[in-house]
């Protein structure tokens, strides 16, 4: 039963709005530590410096997307075990299927309610506190 | 504020960015320079546009980017190519959903009937032959279901599949301490020097670089320096040696053992890495020594790619890609490409800032520009020498003062991009609406002008545009028949000049006809049926209030307000506008504004014991009229001579009602002003203190609007001063009449 709190997110996303919309899910669930990358190499970036126990990313992104960011913090060792939850469009049955390829946690359908996103995220880390 | 409000606001922002983006992509592909990173963009921004909009449930709004982000999924697929013609579709297609994001802000319906045709053709443009199932938009994922891993008997039974046949991964956290507090993996550098022998002994290089990958990041570079010429080259002979980079917890024991059984055999040097010390070993360290000391993206992507290579991964950087092609080989090529991308990554730190905020900071700098003023004065009335210290000293300020407000103005600055970025619809459909051929150039977006200044351009702008296609620009067979292309060009240009921004609308159609104008100009007795006038003069006769050429009102330029009412409104912000054209080969309005309209550089003068502001730009010069100058014309009406010419004289403290009756203009000072149509006037005031810049501060929205007083301001004593509006006087001293309530405006 881990505290929300005590769990470091990653949110990222190209859209701002998008990332307002987590994080603000996030603060109600209770998540203290988050952060925010607007695309998937400042999001590998961030986390070489400072890993986070969960990564909340879109899939369509400039630069690197989600599945690019997904496949490399599984390949570096120090933040391979990261927590991943990507983010989808209704119809992106194709990328759940390629980001399970490459270790995905879970996923996360948008447009969300906070009780999906705390669903998705319990499924992960178990119930949350 | 509600949070979700202040979101909601977030996306709206947004989406005027993504819009301009999307137009932006597809007038690259419709101009032929599209390449599949464009249509990728093109797709991102309907895209997000359609992930936001679902979020705040803007139901209309989704179903239409939806269509429109299925079309651009197959073009960005090739299964429908990326033509030209499709691109000026498209474009359509984005006004509409730039109308449905409009609508979505402002609560306003969108044309329902235009939205579903453009769908439907937005439709059969994705599925020609209609073949295709209706897009599943609430299928599953039934084909995978990923190995969970377990972390508890207990929780594992919550994680079943879901709807969409995914089984979430759960993951343990890491215990006790926390993952940020976990130390740091260390940097090392090895120079491995293999000797002849170890090439005899069997062993390969390449296995050991391998081996050192396996505890971290690793990035190498060969060094082949001392390699010979062909003829000069031992088949045998060992004349290599790699720099290995590695990031790692590993500590120099496990490093060492990579190479137990061949220390011998080799130079081995394994020391932390520090930025003096590469530059101390490698030939290439410039590069390399500006990178950040932390892994480098472009490596851990290179290693991702390397691991788990998908020919139809689409999105992965070139860079990365290159290197992938061998990961652990000799990199160096590696490395300059690490230090690009990582430069990409300094560039891009923004802040975003509540406006209020710096709105803040720019009238608190203003005013420290008026209180700096004023103390140089006291200063200079006190009778202390230029040389002396204080005086200095306050030079010092002065100059610190104006670099405080030009770097504070500069947050505030903005490029015209914002408002050039809207003008091709408007072409668009101007030149639908009037059946002519437009090709719209712009020049100079990146000018930058105060974010007050540029919310103003947009509307002088879109009717200058609209002038030049409805009235500049020939009809297509017109233009072909004078010998011109049957495509009109107009320009749109932005520049600095003089301390001002200047905007240019120019096209290359007929000029204006002047015979014309000034007929019209006759029959509407805006000038005499006599008048002699320069060819400047009758262009300009457009401006005047009640003109217009239009034969029969067109649907264009015929609605709304005339050019008159433009060149009021710009002048209302200290601008100017004027029009030059050659017959037969167009015309160009150009407009200049002040780069702000923050802070005014007024002169201060006194009228009837009160203190009041004249704009600076509006004044010719000031003068001290003698007596056998003013000429009385009548009751209240009086001229001043003037170089040879006549002109009226007006009293700023009796047209606003300061006192009943002219005072002499004989007893005050005269402030020349050239007016609205060109013509001069002479406002007289008791007493002129002296020039100042002054913070503008509107009346409007302090108090309300007051004829003859453009805004306020507050001196650096604290006392609130009026700004006057030139033209408005003028224009009230030719209606005769006063302020409406004098007391009211001498009591605030």
């Amino acid at each position: 039963m881990p505290a929300a709190s005590s769990i470091s997110v990653l949110v990222v996303d190209d859209q701002m709005t998008i990332r307002a919309l987590v994080r603000n899910g996030l603060q109600q669930l209770g998540f203290r530590e988050i952060s925010e990358a607007p695309d998937g190499e400042e999001a590998l970036r961030i986390l070489v410096q400072r890993p986070s126990n969960l990564i909340i990313s879109d899939y369509n992104m400039p630069k690197l997307d989600g599945l690019g960011l997904l496949r490399a913090v599984r390949s570096h060792p120090p933040i391979k075990s990261t927590a991943f939850i990507m983010l989808t469009g209704r119809a992106d049955s194709e990328l759940v299927k390629r980001a399970a390829q490459f270790g995905v946690n879970n996923y996360l359908v948008k447009p969300f309610t906070v009780a999906v996103l705390r669903q998705k995220i319990e499924q992960v880390f178990g119930a949350l506190t | 504020m509600d949070e979700l409000e202040i979101i909601k606001g977030t996306f709206f922002q947004e989406c005027e960015e993504l819009l301009a983006d999307l137009e932006n992509g597809l007038l690259a592909m419709e101009a032929g320079s599209g390449d599949a990173e464009t249509v990728n963009a093109v797709f991102r921004a309907v895209h997000s546009i359609k992930g936001g909009a679902g979020a705040f449930g803007f139901e209309a709004l989704v179903r239409f980017a939806h269509v429109f982000e299925t079309l651009m999924d197959a073009v960005r697929s090739n299964k429908v190519p990326a033509t030209q013609s499709l691109a000026a579709d498209l474009l359509r297609a984005a006004d509409i959903l730039a109308d449905h994001v409009n609508a979505a802000q402002s609560g306003d319906l969108v044309d329902e009937g235009r939205t579903a045709a453009m769908a439907a053709e937005l439709t059969a443009l994705t599925d020609p032959d209609g073949l295709a199932a209706p897009a599943d938009d609430e299928g599953d994922f039934p084909d995978f279901t990923p190995q969970p891993i377990a972390i508890g008997g207990d929780e594992l039974g919550d994680l079943g599949g879901d709807e969409f046949g995914f089984t979430p991964m759960a993951v343990a956290l890491p215990d006790d301490a926390p993952v940020a507090d976990e130390p740091a993996d260390a940097e090392w550098e090895i120079v491995f020097t293999p000797h002849a022998s170890l090439y005899r002994n069997a062993n390969e290089p390449a296995l050991f670089l391998r081996e050192l990958e396996r505890l971290g990041l690793l990035t190498v570079t060969l060094d082949d320096s001392r390699l010979p010429a062909l003829e000069d080259l031992d088949a045998e002979g060992a004349y290599l040696s790699w720099t290995a980079r590695l990031t790692t917890d590993a500590d120099e024991t496990t490093i060492r053992e990579v190479f137990d059984f061949v220390e011998a055999d080799c130079d081995l040097i394994i020391r932390p890495f520090t930025d003096d010390l590469h530059d101390l070993h490698d030939p290439d360290g410039d590069d390399l020594a500006e990178a950040p000391a932390m892994p480098d993206i472009a490596a851990i992507l290179a290693k991702a790619a390397a691991e788990a290579p998908i020919p139809e991964m689409d999105a992965l950087p070139a860079a990365a890609g290159a290197v992938a092609a061998a990961p652990a080989a000799p990199a160096a090529a590696a490395a300059p490409k690490a230090a690009e991308s990582n430069q990409g990554f300094a560039a891009q730190a923004t802040i975003r800032v509540d406006p209020e905020r710096i709105d803040k900071l720019i009238d608190l700098v203003g005013e420290l520009v008026i209180n700096q003023a004023m103390l140089a004065q006291r200063v200079v009335e006190c009778g202390l020498a230029p040389s002396s210290s204080v005086a200095t000293g306050l030079d010092d300020l002065e100059q610190l003062t104006r670099e405080i407000q030009e770097s504070v103005m500069a947050i505030r600055a903005q490029p015209v991009k914002s408002v050039f970025q809207r003008m091709p619809r408007l072409v668009r459909e101007t030149a639908s609406m009037t059946g002519k051929q437009v090709r719209l150039v712009t020049d100079g977006e990146a000018t930058e002008v105060d974010k007050t200044v540029i919310e103003r351009l947009s509307d002088p702008i879109t009717h200058m545009i609209r002038n030049a296609i409805d009235h500049g620009l020939e009809a297509p067979d017109v233009r072909v028949a004078a010998g011109k292309p049957a495509e009109g060009v107009v320009k749109l240009a932005a520049m600095h000049r003089g301390g001002r921004i200047v905007i240019e609308v120019s096209d290359d159609g007929a000029g204006i006809n002047r015979e014309r104008v000034k007929a019209i100009a006759i029959s509407r007795e805006l000038i005499g049926p006599d008048s002699q006038l320069t060819d400047d003069e009758i262009d300009n006769l457009i401006f005047l209030p009640g003109f217009s050429t239009a034969a029969k009102v067109s649907d264009v330029s015929g609605r709304g307000v005339g050019m008159d009412v433009v060149r009021r409104s710009i002048q209302a912000l200290g601008g100017r506008i004027s029009i030059a054209s050659r017959p037969g080969q167009g015309s160009t309005f150009t407009l200049s504004l002040p780069l702000t309209l923050a802070v005014l550089d007024g002169m201060v003068i006194d009228v009837a014991g009160q203190t009041l502001v004249c704009p600076l730009t509006a004044i010719v010069e000031s003068l001290k009229p003698k007596a056998e100058e003013i000429r009385n014309l009548g009751p209240s009406g009086a001229v001043l001579a003037v170089r040879g010419g006549f002109v009226p004289l007006i009293d700023i403290g009796y047209v606003l009602g300061f006192r009943a009756a002219p005072l002499n203009a004989a007893d005050g000072v005269v402030l020349l002003i050239e007016n609205e149509d060109g013509g001069r006037a002479a406002l007289v005031a008791d007493g002129i203190q002296g020039q100042r810049q002054v913070v503008i501060k509107s009346l409007e929205s302090n108090y309300r609007q007051v004829e003859g007083i453009a805004a306020a301001t507050i001196l650096g004593d604290g006392r609130v001063a009026l700004i006057l509006d030139p033209d408005a006087v003028v224009a009230m001293r030719r209606q005769g009449g006063r302020a409406p309530d004098p007391a009211l405006i001498a009591a605030e």
